[in-house]
């Protein structure tokens, strides 16, 4: 294969990877997306930054402790009850002390 | 009498077969770079949030986060010139190699594992994402084996 058909198919792939890129990333692309940013309650009492430790629960509270009661997160995903954050959770620190009480 | 000792491989590909193997290999490793650049791009402040809440890499987040994606789209530039497609293998499987060795590490004593990886490679767990990249690396591997070795050359401008 002569070379300018490997440089001309070379920039089509990479076209074509730009494009399915925005495609599946078009929602934050452009500003779109939604992005909810809420309290979540924690399991275990610490900072952790991982999200199943973590309990979307609007009538939860916090009673007074040094530990960590909960902490603010930002998801793609509505908050649900009951549920752990959803949809690319990034932590948002946030963070209040005392322990969870649901 | 001299004698002269010709070691084969035993893997054998015609000249035009393996020269058209390595070009998609290049290919594919070009639109995976690419594919997860853009994305890094795009949404840089989610990236660098990400690489913000690792505790080792977290003071260099800022560099990192402009730095990766800047390598891939580098080393796709270097896969699609024929002049410099082997650089760009070489590139390409150590880039792979330090994604893998940084996520192994993740996986074995991190207490959390952000996934900024971009696009649809995020839906994949960490384990699958281990196998994901070994197997980009093996064919990245291949490729350079393919070109190195004296059954074809890459015809050269």
């Amino acid at each position: 294969m002569k070379n300018f058909k490997k440089i001309a198919l070379g920039l089509m792939v990479g076209a074509m990877a730009i494009g399915f890129s925005a495609f599946t990333n078009a929602k934050t692309s452009f500003g779109h997306k939604t992005l909810y940013n809420a309290s979540y309650y924690s399991l275990d009492g610490t900072a952790s930054h991982s999200a199943s430790d973590y309990v979307y629960d609007e009538n939860g509270s916090c009673t007074s402790s040094t530990k960590i009661c909960s902490a603010v997160w930002q998801t793609t995903i509505a908050p649900v009850q009951g549920d752990a954050p959803a949809g690319s959770p990034m932590f948002e620190n946030g963070t209040e002390p005392g322990t969870y009480k649901p | 009498m001299e004698t002269v000792k010709i070691s084969k491989s035993k893997f054998h590909l015609s000249d035009k077969l393996g020269e058209r193997v390595v070009f998609i290999i290049c290919l594919i490793c070009m639109f995976l770079f690419l594919y997860t650049a853009y994305s890094k791009f795009i949404d840089h402040q989610r990236f660098f949030k990400g690489l913000s809440t690792v505790s080792v890499i977290g003071s260099f987040a800022i560099y990192l986060s402009w730095l990766v994606p800047s390598s891939e789209v580098l080393v796709s530039v270097l896969l699609i010139i024929p002049r410099t497609y082997k650089l760009g293998l070489y590139g390409f499987a150590g880039l792979v190699s330090v994604f893998t060795i940084y996520i192994i590490s993740m996986v074995l004593w991190a207490k959390t594992l952000p996934c900024n990886c971009g696009g649809v490679i995020e839906k994949l767990t960490w384990v699958q994402h281990i196998w994901f990249n070994l197997a980009f690396i093996a064919i990245a591997v291949f490729a350079l084996y393919l070109s190195n070795s004296n059954n074809f050359k890459i015809q050269k401008s």
